[in-house]
């Protein structure tokens, strides 16, 4: 048994996240449970002069049945002597303590020391409810330690006793009438009863009305008043995520752009330049550029779901969700999944349920992400090039058509590949509370750290991958552009010398983009599309947008000779909208624009969200189902638009 | 979970306010235990605070959302007004 080490146990919503930060402060570091996707996060706290180490066991109800977490606690508890913890420590919500109490009934039947944190004291006190606590130390025959986690109060006694523990100064005899291993929560129930009776002078009282919480839940779950609440709450939280995260992600690219232009002026020209450049810092530049909005979003959703606000939303969303084989807890993935589906699949951690949570991950992606605003622009725009209200319209439907796919292979999947129906809903409504300011920074801290340890890594060897497949193998300069470098050098007004060595270097790099890899393959597999209306550019433009769907305008803006802008001037975008084919017909006619944008909608044209998948599912199959059920989607609904357009005379 | 005989109606049939003893869960053990261990036990009493799908019971300090699926095979018996 490690002496020097405690994990924290406890029923969900009782302030573990509380206690732990307050003893470890922000020295954590998140991990997942040994062959399981369930996070774990280990810190270490002082007791005395010793250092502990303290782990975060999953939130639980009872340590018996079959989930996840019952048999990662149960693991954990049963382990080998070398790995179980020296002592337990059992919070409990002293509000709600009869409840929470059966938990540590049923951790008394096995061997660990256990020390019970009766934490909320003082909300228990206001209303009014009184606990003889040497009494229920006695009739538990453990430690109890009342304490306030949120603000601090009982955190020494709480050290003191788990040094006595670690110490072995203190054995631990259990009650003669304690239930045995095994037996039924009914007979736990009973027993906790018996010692509660006891515990309350004069007996334990009936369970008090929370006036406060019965208003409020009139209001936030009522069918009406609680979906508009909702909508205003998330209105709030994705105008104050687009807001509050633009500054610090301009701040990001603005740095890796003088950074680039650093190693640019400190390294000759050639491969490892290119490399470190395009390939090194591109890559850690776009990963490192959705931390805020990450950070961000964990934070609010920290906060909310303090408050106890999170389990209503997930109350109101559950009614319409579970038609389409969602949960209602899937609310939080698919509103994130507009801002960037990586944090959006993250967040699928709050759905107890693995199928429920599948489902949620497999079509979170289908929501259309702020990547796709610039592609939507483009093509919108290409679609309705004379009508701006149309092309608004079809603009909006971008967003109608990417969530309508989503529901609709929800409810497919319950149907086939992750069969059955969500599990109903029964979901604890917890008490109201002021939510925790440092909780939510260090949930925002640690989430941000995960994102980059994981996905990060990933993220940034995709980038590098792609940058070769576009970069290589290096063509030599066209003779056009030689000959407007030399034009440029003979003569004598600089400002015209600048203009040939940029169209000399607008078409070198088109050369490039042709005869690079990428360029290979789009020619190579330009027969596939064929029958969607794309020639090899436009197919060159959909593969590498497989990298990050925004790749896309940059790629297209290349082909058509202009910079590799994220956002090209109307110059180049009437070049790409009178761009044409290698039979000088055009390339976005009506029909070809209408089936590119159904694309981009559909497609999943994201490795960084196949990674995270991967990562958050423990499965490679589920990134391989998703990418090919995405685009495999795509491409039939693009080929039913492209083809239907065509037979109507549209084109 | 079978408990003694009385006249059990359905969770949904409840009147809002109304407080009752639990009687029967008949759902699939997964379910049981899921309501089990959020205080759900057999002959516990509790109260419905909210009716509809899905509708709020209280059980002891504990306020559980139960979605309309499993309310309904969820049989309770309605105690006298004044019981708790």
């Amino acid at each position: 048994m490690s002496a020097s080490s405690v994990a924290l146990l406890g029923n969900p919503n009782t302030g573990k996240t509380t206690l732990f930060n307050r003893l470890c402060g922000a020295r954590a570091k998140t991990s997942n449970f040994p062959g399981t996707t369930t996070a774990m996060r280990v810190g270490r706290s002082h007791v005395g002069a010793e250092i502990i180490e303290v782990i975060d066991l999953p939130g639980l109800y009872s340590l018996q049945g079959e989930s996840p977490e019952a048999a990662i606690v149960r693991g954990v508890l049963r382990g080998d002597a070398e790995s179980r913890p020296g002592a337990v420590i059992a919070l409990v919500d002293a509000s709600n303590l009869f409840r929470n109490l059966i938990l540590v009934a049923e951790l008394l039947t096995f061997d660990e020391p256990v020390i019970v944190a009766l934490n909320m004291v003082d909300i228990a006190e206001r209303t009014g409810l009184r606990l003889g606590v040497p009494t229920l130390s006695r009739r538990l025959g453990v430690p109890v330690v009342p304490m306030v986690a949120s603000k601090g109060i009982g955190l020494d006694g709480l050290r003191t006793v788990i040094g006595a523990l670690s110490s072995g100064a203190t054995a631990q005899v259990r009650p003669a009438d304690l239930p045995a291993p095994g037996a039924s929560l009914e007979q736990f129930t009973t027993w906790i009863d018996d010692v509660l009776n006891d515990a309350y002078p004069g007996g334990a009282p009936a369970a008090a009305l929370d006036a406060r919480t019965e208003r409020i839940d009139r209001v936030l779950t009522h069918p009406l008043s609680g979906t508009l609440v909702f909508m205003a709450a998330m209105g709030a939280l994705f105008w104050t995520l687009f807001e509050l995260a633009t500054v610090p992600m301009d701040l990001i690219e603005l740095t890796f752009g003088y950074l680039g232009s650093g190693v640019s002026a400190l390294l000759p020209a050639g491969a490892i330049r290119d490399l470190l450049i395009d390939g090194v810092i591109g890559g850690i530049a776009g990963t490192v550029v959705f931390l805020p909005q990450i950070c961000l979003l964990f934070f609010m959703i920290s906060l909310l779901e303090d408050t106890g606000y999170l389990a209503r939303a997930a109350f109101v969303n559950d009614r319409i969700f579970r038609r389409f084989g969602l949960p209602g807890q899937a609310f939080v993935p698919l509103l994130t999944a507009h801002a960037c589906a990586l944090p959006a699949i993250m967040s699928t951690r709050l759905i107890p349920d693995r199928r429920d949570r599948l489902a949620t991950i497999m079509v979170a992606p289908f929501m259309s992400c702020s990547a796709r605003l610039p592609v939507y622009i483009l093509l919108t725009g290409l679609l309705f090039a004379d009508r701006p209200a149309l092309a608004g319209l079809a603009f909006a439907g971008c967003y109608l058509l990417g969530s309508a796919a989503a529901f609709f292979s929800a409810w497919l999947f319950g149907k086939t590949a992750l069969k059955g129906t969500p599990r109903p809903m029964v979901l604890e409504l917890p008490t109201y509370k002021r939510p925790s300011l440092s909780n939510a920074l260090l949930t925002a801290k640690d989430q941000g750290q995960a994102f980059l340890q994981t996905a990060g890594t990933v993220i940034v060897a995709i980038c590098v991958v792609m940058w070769w497949l576009s970069a290589y193998p290096k063509v030599g300069a066209p003779v056009e552009a030689v000959e407007l470098r030399q034009a440029a050098d003979m003569s004598a007004a600089p400002a015209v010398a600048d203009d040939l060595r940029a169209r000399a270097d607008v078409i070198q790099a088109k050369a490039e983009q042709s005869g690079s890899f990428a360029g290979i393959m789009g020619r190579t597999i330009q027969p596939v599309f064929q029958p969607l209306g794309y020639d090899w550019q436009l197919t060159v433009g959909v593969l590498t947008s497989f990298l990050a769907r925004e790749v896309f305008v940059s790629t297209m803006s290349v082909i058509v000779g202009g910079g590799a802008e994220a956002e090209p001037d109307e110059g180049v975008r009437q070049r790409i909208r009178t761009m044409t084919r290698d039979d000088g017909t055009l390339v976005f006619t009506r029909a070809t624009a209408a089936s590119a944008l159904v694309f981009f909608v559909l497609a999943m044209q994201c490795l960084p969200t196949l990674a995270v998948t991967r990562k958050e599912t423990g499965k490679v199959k589920y990134a391989v189902v998703q990418l090919a059920y995405m685009s495999g989607l795509a491409y039939v609904t693009a080929l039913v638009v492209y083809q239907s357009m065509r037979a109507a005379g549209i084109s | 979970m079978t408990l003694a005989p009385a006249t059990p109606i359905s969770l949904c049939d409840l009147a809002v306010g109304a407080v009752a003893r639990l009687h029967e869960a008949r759902l699939d053990p997964e379910s049981c235990h899921q309501l089990r261990s959020l205080g759900l036990t057999e002959s516990c009493h509790l109260r419905l605070c909210k009716t509809g799908e899905p509708c709020i019971v209280q059980v002891r300090s504990t306020r559980i959302g139960i979605a309309g699926a499993v309310a309904r095979h969820i049989f309770v018996v309605p105690l006298p007004v004044g019981a708790s």
